[in-house]
């Protein structure tokens, strides 16, 4: 089924959140001009789902990057092409994280999700190679000159003057705050 | 054999935060009538509910 039209309702936002949790970036947009009533129920449901949807999003992030770090049998370069993908990969995740449906206590939460996200997976990364004796210098250089922790611009994409990443269109949906 | 030790290892993604809903709950309003608080698709015609009276015995 294709939407070409912002959700207003619950039942509108379920099948375009999911889609973005299978990994369809190209609903943003539409996500990023929807609205919805923001009442008791609502909150507590759609909250879970967006929280679910990023971490789908995370584990599959978590699972390309491991899969690309085994490929990279100890070479540097590759390693740094590999965070250089999970960054990329972690831009539409912080464009989910603006939804403007959502109120700030929603938005504020799934940004913090993301930045943990990279925060950790960082932290990791950095103590592994301080632990390693040989490889560690240059593979820790690689670690800190290309962290995940940077909120990087897409390709293309300007952001808007409030930190909107992902290239998004700065059109605001209708909130009502039920 | 074993298998060879990752370069680097990437820490598992943690489950969703469990409290989310009561920051919403915050968020809401709680003094909002039931009837507001309910998604339409949860709302019953009060015509259809005439279906559910209780028969009359003979």
């Amino acid at each position: 089924m294709t939407l070409d039209r912002p959700p207003r309702v619950y039942a509108e936002w379920l099948p375009l959140v999911d889609r973005f949790a299978a990994g369809e970036d190209g609903v943003l947009p539409i996500l990023q001009a929807g609205s919805l009533d923001w009442t008791h129920v609502v909150a507590e449901r759609f909250t879970r789902r967006l929280a679910d949807a990023l971490a789908t999003r995370l584990q599959r992030i978590t699972t390309d990057l491991q899969r690309a770090l085994d490929r990279t049998t100890g070479d540097v370069c590759a390693v740094s092409f590999a965070l250089l993908g999970a960054r990329r990969a972690l831009i539409p995740l912080r464009a989910f994280a603006t939804l403007t449906a959502a109120p700030d206590v929603v938005r504020t939460m799934l940004a913090d999700e993301v930045t943990r996200f990279a925060t950790r997976t960082q932290a990791a990364f950095e103590a592994s190679a301080v632990r390693r004796r040989l490889e560690g210098g240059p593979l820790l250089k690689i670690l800190r000159d290309t962290p995940l922790t940077a909120v990087v611009e897409p390709i293309g994409g300007g952001g808007d003057a409030d930190g909107a990443a992902g290239g998004l269109p700065s059109r605001r949906g209708r909130r009502i705050v039920g | 054999m074993t298998e060879p030790r990752p370069l680097l290892s990437v820490p598992p993604v943690p489950a969703p935060p469990g409290d989310a809903p009561s920051l919403v709950d915050h968020a809401s309003r709680p003094e909002a009538p039931l009837a507001r608080e309910l998604p339409p698709w949860d709302l019953v015609p009060s015509d259809l509910l005439l279906v559910r009276r209780r028969p009359v015995k003979p």
